[in-house]
């Protein structure tokens, strides 16, 4: 037996135990430690993994799990491949960090018990879902974390003032509970629509299990293309699943609200972890879809690059814009996860929209994805050190001195630098690896809007880092005292995370080819072509060089509206009809969220009272009154069977003897 | 043809009445209590050493297959699963008895009726001649006829006792009379030479007669519909420790000791063609759940939802396949664990409050937290929650009936499931509620009741997770089932 | 030498004998008579059939069998005997209309 066979059930059986201890123990501290403990037994069993990255295998440990009538077995296994274990690390670590930092964050909160349970409950299910060799385990893990989310978004829920979000004032504020129902709401109905496509492709390939649903591909492609709009629609009912939990264009609404749960959970779920899924599970079936439309050759499949990309590229513009208007500091980092999430999935369908891109788009929005991790991690939890040290979530109200938190303001400015995509941060590499793919795929639509997407990404990045620290007098009154307010049990994980984007930046050349090298290898693999076009990884200057000058552009800009003009800018949107305009749109989300609205809830508010007085009184009546009403009737009768005498039992014998006899023996 | 574990039990069972002339008075239930866990793990041991091999073949097996229906034919024996839940369960039932029993005399005379119960059952799943079968069997009857009538001072025991016994000796008399029957058309009752006695002779009326005398006989031990009556009485009135055994194994003997006669006589009869029993299934889910929607005793409801779980099984039987036989005898397992759980916690609340009846158990759920989510399991896990065993039975039941293209039994099974949620979910509620007056001074059932009870849940959570090695187990005793009599 | 169906015929008539006796007898000593005799229906049954199969001998194992038979019925007697006692000892009477707390 390897070592790498129980790695991977350890890798996320291990959080689950922490979670249980975490419920067993009394002491807040025992709790933390606890949790965050379990989750470094994952990361180093993660580790234990790492030497399996470039074998180009996929390890399958399997154990027999459930026998459906017709198709293949399901197993309870671990799916160990290029691909899981790169997930599998990101995973681990950062989650590994944030709970470090979560010790600090929640130290006087309430409802320790609580979160520290669903923290590690979700560290051990997002594992599982990543680690996971078939669609059930996947959909279990997949759902967990949701439940994990929503349950941690809604940790106020007791519903206090303070934790209120939204606003300021003309905006209406949300509650913390409110948002939580959102975010489940919106992901849910993206799990159905997720969970329907899974079904409609287990009825057609009789398997649940990524392996052999990939090696069997091009019979039951085959046989579902016989049936037009079948490949289709399995396509879309699996994109809505990712749209839903990777928070892309239709079903992006419930992320910025998800901001109310307290900042570990936001750098945890919504911006390093459960956010990824959807990447996860597109850059799943990517070999998948691949294989069918490049090598099988059925036109139909080429849906889920297209849509893939589509809805990347929207998410990515849509959500930078309004990332532009923000006040609060969380939602600001909200959209900009959206914004990037939304890069990581133009790559991957940039990489199916063309075999040269295929290699560069699949392994930079991989890339993109680790770089990502972990500077929106750092991010977030700068956020919350910035909110927790202020006491407002907005970014204009308040700010932090600088000199008293010269760390964080050290950390959060690599991090932003990496956001952007300055070189040599690892957000340049991954940035211009995703423009390159869509480049070389001939997209240039794609390409366009990805680079004025950088453009505005610094804007608002360069805005909020204005707003945040400052020397000047408006800074919080921290009582007086100069010393820092930094501890090291919150400052070392930002620091540790930040300090990881620069050392993958600086490394960035030789870490993007390994990533190519890995991924090449992972593909030709999966799709078992040995020889698969290397194609000409284009080392062109073009790109670096245009991204580059549109950050450089951007950040004159943005240092000319937000820093030169700093109380004036607001005037500066009063003044210009235009601005006004485009600022109303943007805050206002583009009227995506009142759109929502007006259709799904009002409306159906709107017929309530009628289907209510119609339909819904007397089905009650029924329900309620008459089904409880029979079968108690039919109970009464049945027990008046029971009489207690002996004799009218062995009657009752005596009868079944005949009627048995009777029928057999006729019958 | 006795296993060792069998004469262990024998043996326990011979020398536990002579338990008092050797321990002091006061010390008595200690002395039984301790000698009977040792003899019934000892006997699980002793049996488990001698399966170890059969059972690393399975572990070897457990690994798919692409036909999940194929045989593993690592046993040749159908006996094991009745073996280790019998052991198990008498093994539970003795720590139980411990501290549930305390209150009790007589207690070296209870032990070793539950000896003879467990080596009557043990026989029987081992027998290979139907007089052999019916001598375990009548060892099985009587002990359990005194177990239930156990508390004699009561009159509900001694009244229940009375309609117990009558019935399930009349049931025994019709079983010997259903073997003369037989013995009258093959002129032997060794179930090789019946089989291949009636593979050799045309249709003989006489036959279907026995099959009747025999459905007849098994079924009132079964709890078929009408012929149930005794068994919410039995069940209500035995102490819980007994009625949790006898809800487990002892009723479900009877469908097993059922299956393997017709097994035998299917030979000449097509067991498949009799849609009776699957009539009957239906009836016997369908009068369980209903029946117990109004109940307002626990231990009665619970005895109604065995009959209904009767049903359930009785639907692998009906369709007399592979996939049938196989997950009948899943849900057998299953349920005695279910079962099992559900009788020890409504014994807890009697032992602690002193009543069966739901209405004052208002908030119990409040005191006594470890045995309430306990129960709380079990009640989910025979509805067909599905990370829990139940689940797991039920669907191989609903695929089974769906193979076999009785489609409607399956209906019948899912519908059923959702009415017995309506009193299930009831109890769930009143354990739940707000705390009554009465509830102030109660605490936590003590530690002795406690960890059986969580034993046996620690199973109904593992092999809902893990379902495999019953299965495979469940699926050989069903291929050795359906090939009794050949060779 | 009769034919065997007749000792079939008898062996049923002593079962429905036994069956009736449960089903109208009030006593529960008659009950266990009646169980008794439905237990006999099968011994007779038994020991005719088998000097039909061996042709004018009884088989030796279903003499045991009928012997071993004959003495789980006395058990089973020994048990109901019992439990009428205590029965008449909560009840005062043997009546078994009497006892039918237990319902619904």
């Amino acid at each position: 037996m390897n070592i790498t066979d129980f790695a991977p059930w350890i890798c996320w059986i291990s959080p689950l135990i922490g979670a249980l201890l975490t419920l067993l123990s009394r002491d807040n501290t025992v709790k933390g430690v606890a949790a965050s403990s379990s989750v470094l037994v994952s990361w180093i069993s993660a580790l234990l993994m790492v030497p399996m990255v470039s074998t180009n295998q996929a390890l399958n440990v399997k154990s027999g799990w459930i026998y459906l009538p017709e198709g293949e077995p399901t197993s309870l296994g671990m799916l160990v491949d290029s691909l899981s274990i790169i997930m599998v690390n990101i995973v681990s670590f950062v989650s590994f960090l944030i709970l470090v930092y979560s010790t600090w964050y929640m130290r006087r909160e309430d409802g320790q018990t609580r979160f520290w349970a669903l923290m590690s409950l979700f560290t051990s299910s997002m594992l599982l879902l990543v680690l996971a060799d078939n669609f059930i385990l996947f959909f279990i893990g997949w759902k967990m974390v949701g439940l994990c989310s929503f349950a941690l978004i809604g940790h106020y829920y007791r519903d206090e003032e303070r934790y209120w979000i939204g606003g300021p004032p003309p905006s209406p504020f949300q509650k913390p509970s409110t948002c939580a129902l959102k975010a489940l709401l919106v992901t849910s109905f993206g799990d159905v629509a997720m969970l329907s496509g899974i079904i409609l492709i287990f009825v057609y390939s009789k398997t649940f299990n990524f392996v052999t649903l990939l090696n069997s591909s091009p019979e039951w492609m085959l046989k579902m293309a016989q049936s037009p709009g079948l490949i289709l629609a399995s396509i879309i009912l699996l994109l809505l699943g990712v749209a839903g939990k990777s928070a892309q264009f239709p079903l992006h609404i419930w992320l910025p609200e998800a901001m109310a749960g307290p900042a570990p959970v936001s750098a945890l779920i919504h911006a390093a972890t459960m956010v990824k899924a959807g990447v996860y599970i597109v850059a799943r079936l990517f070999p998948l879809y691949y294989n069918t439309y490049w090598i099988v050759g059925i036109q139909e499949a080429r849906f889920f690059f297209q849509i893939v990309a589509f809805l990347g590229v929207a998410t990515a513009f849509l959500t930078a814009t309004e990332a532009v208007t923000a006040l609060e500091i969380k939602k600001i980092l909200a959209y900009s996860t959206m914004s990037q999430i939304g890069y990581m999935m133009m790559g991957l369908g940039a990489a199916g929209l063309s075999q040269e891109a295929t290699i560069a788009g699949y392994s930079g929005s991989m890339l993109h994805l680790l770089s990502h991790a972990l500077f929106k991690a750092a991010l977030f939890m700068s956020a919350g050190a910035v909110i927790h040290l202020t006491g407002s979530i907005y970014i204009h109200e308040k700010s932090l001195d600088k000199r008293r938190t010269r760390l964080i303001w050290f950390f959060t400015w690599v991090s932003v630098l990496s956001l952007i995509g300055v070189p040599p941060f690892s957000g340049f590499w991954s940035k211009d690896e995703v423009l390159a793919a869509c480049l070389e795929s001939g997209q240039i639509l794609l390409f366009s809007l990805g680079l004025l997407t950088a453009f505005v990404t610094c804007l608002y990045s360069i805005r909020m880092m204005y707003h945040v620290f400052r020397v000047d007098a408006k800074v919080h009154d921290g009582g007086g005292h100069t010393h820092s307010e930094e501890e090291p049990v919150m400052v070392a994980p930002i620091g540790v995370l930040s300090g990881l984007s620069l050392i993958i930046g600086i490394l960035g050349y030789w870490f993007k080819n390994l990533f190519k090298e890995i991924f090449h290898g992972f593909l030709s693999m999966s799709l078992r072509l040995e020889t698969y076009p290397r194609g000409e990884w284009v080392e062109s200057t073009l790109i670096p060089l245009s991204s580059i000058s549109v950050i450089a552009i951007a950040s004159v800009a943005s240092y000319f509206y937000y820093v030169k003009y700093r109380a004036d800018y607001v005037n500066l949107i009063v003044r210009n009809p235009i601005l006004e305009k485009l600022h109303k749109v943007f805050w206002n989300r583009w009227y995506i969220d009142k759109f929502y609205e007006s259709v799904f809830v009002r409306s159906i508010l709107s017929v309530r009272s009628g289907i209510q007085g119609k339909l819904e009184t007397s089905m009650d009546v029924l329900l309620n009154i008459g089904v409880p009403g029979i079968f108690s009737r039919m109970s009464q009768i049945l027990r008046s069977m029971q009489t207690g005498l002996l004799s009218v039992n062995m009657l009752y014998v005596l009868i079944f003897l005949a009627v048995m006899m009777i029928f057999l023996l006729v019958g | 043809m006795f296993t060792p574990s069998l004469i262990i039990i024998f043996a326990f069972s011979i020398v536990m009445p002579f338990i008092k002339f050797i321990v002091s008075t006061h010390k008595i239930h200690l002395a039984c209590n301790i000698l009977s866990i040792i003899g019934f793990s000892s006997a699980l041991i002793i049996f488990s050493l001698d399966i170890l091999e059969k059972i690393r073949l399975v572990l070897q097996n457990i690994l798919p297959s692409s036909n999940p229906y194929g045989i593993i034919s690592a046993f040749d024996s159908s006996e094991i699963l009745i073996f280790l839940v019998a052991n198990s369960l008498g093994l539970l039932t003795s720590i139980y008895s411990l501290k549930y029993m305390e209150r009790d005399s007589g207690l070296p005379i209870y032990y070793s009726l539950l000896f003879l119960n467990v080596a009557g059952i043990l026989g029987l799943a081992s027998s290979y001649d139907f007089f052999t079968l019916f001598v375990f069997w009548e060892l099985m009857c009587v002990s359990s006829y005194m177990l239930v009538a156990f508390r004699k001072s009561e009159s509900e025991s001694i009244e229940a006792g009375i309609k117990y016994t009558i019935m399930s000796s009349a049931g025994s008399a019709t079983i010997l009379f259903g073997l003369t029957l037989i013995y009258t058309v093959t002129g032997t009752l060794n179930f090789q030479g019946v089989a291949s006695a009636l593979k050799a002779i045309s249709f003989n009326p006489l036959i279907y007669v026995a099959l009747v005398f025999l459905l007849v006989g098994f079924g009132i031990k079964t709890a078929l519909f009408p012929l149930h009556t005794w068994l919410p009485d039995a069940y209500m009135a035995a102490p819980s420790s007994i009625s949790a055994f006898m809800s487990g194994i002892v009723t479900v003997t009877g469908l097993y000791a059922m299956i393997r006669s017709f097994s035998v006589l299917s030979y000449a009869v097509d067991i498949h063609s009799i849609w009776l029993i699957s009539v009957l299934s239906v009836l016997n889910m369908f009068f369980g759940n209903i029946a117990a929607l109004l109940q307002d005793d626990l231990k009665r409801m619970l005895a109604y939802s065995s009959i209904a779980h009767v049903g359930y099984m009785l639907i692998g039987v009906s369709v007399w396949t592979l996939p049938g036989i196989t997950a009948s005898l899943l849900h057998l397992f299953n349920h005695a664990f279910i079962k099992c759980v559900s009788f020890f916690c409504a014994g807890a609340f009697v032992y602690r409050l002193g009543t069966r009846k739901l209405a004052e158990m208002h908030g119990v759920g409040r005191v006594m937290p470890l045995t309430t989510s306990a129960l709380i399991i079990s009640l989910l896990s025979s509805i067909g929650m599905p990370p829990l065993n139940g689940f797991i039975s039920k669907l191989y039941l609903f695929l089974a009936s769906m193979n076999s293209g009785m489609l409607w039994l399956g209906l019948s099974l899912v519908i059923n499931s959702a009415i017995s949620a309506g009193y299930y979910l009831r109890i769930i509620r009143v354990l739940m509620a707000p705390k009554s007056e009465n509830m102030e001074k109660m605490k936590e059932a003590p530690i002795q009741i406690v960890v059986p009870i969580y034993a046996a849940t620690v199973f109904i959570i593992f092999f809902g997770l893990y379902p495999d090695p019953v299965f495979s187990l469940a699926q050989s005793a069903a291929s050795h089932i359906l090939s009794l009599g050949e060779g | 030498m009769l034919p065997v169906l007749w000792y079939i015929t008898t062996a049923f008539i002593l079962y429905s004998v036994g069956i009736y006796a449960l089903i109208t007898k009030r006593n529960l000593i008659r009950l266990i008579l009646g169980i008794e005799i439905m237990v006999n229906g099968a011994h007779v049954n038994f020991i005719a059939v088998s000097s039909y199969w061996k042709g004018g001998f009884i088989d030796p194992s279903v003499s045991s069998i009928v012997i071993i038979s004959i003495g789980l019925a006395a058990s089973v007697s020994a048990v109901l005997l019992a439990l009428a006692y205590q029965a008449y000892k909560c009840y005062r009477t043997l009546d078994i209309r009497v006892m039918r707390r237990l319902r619904g």
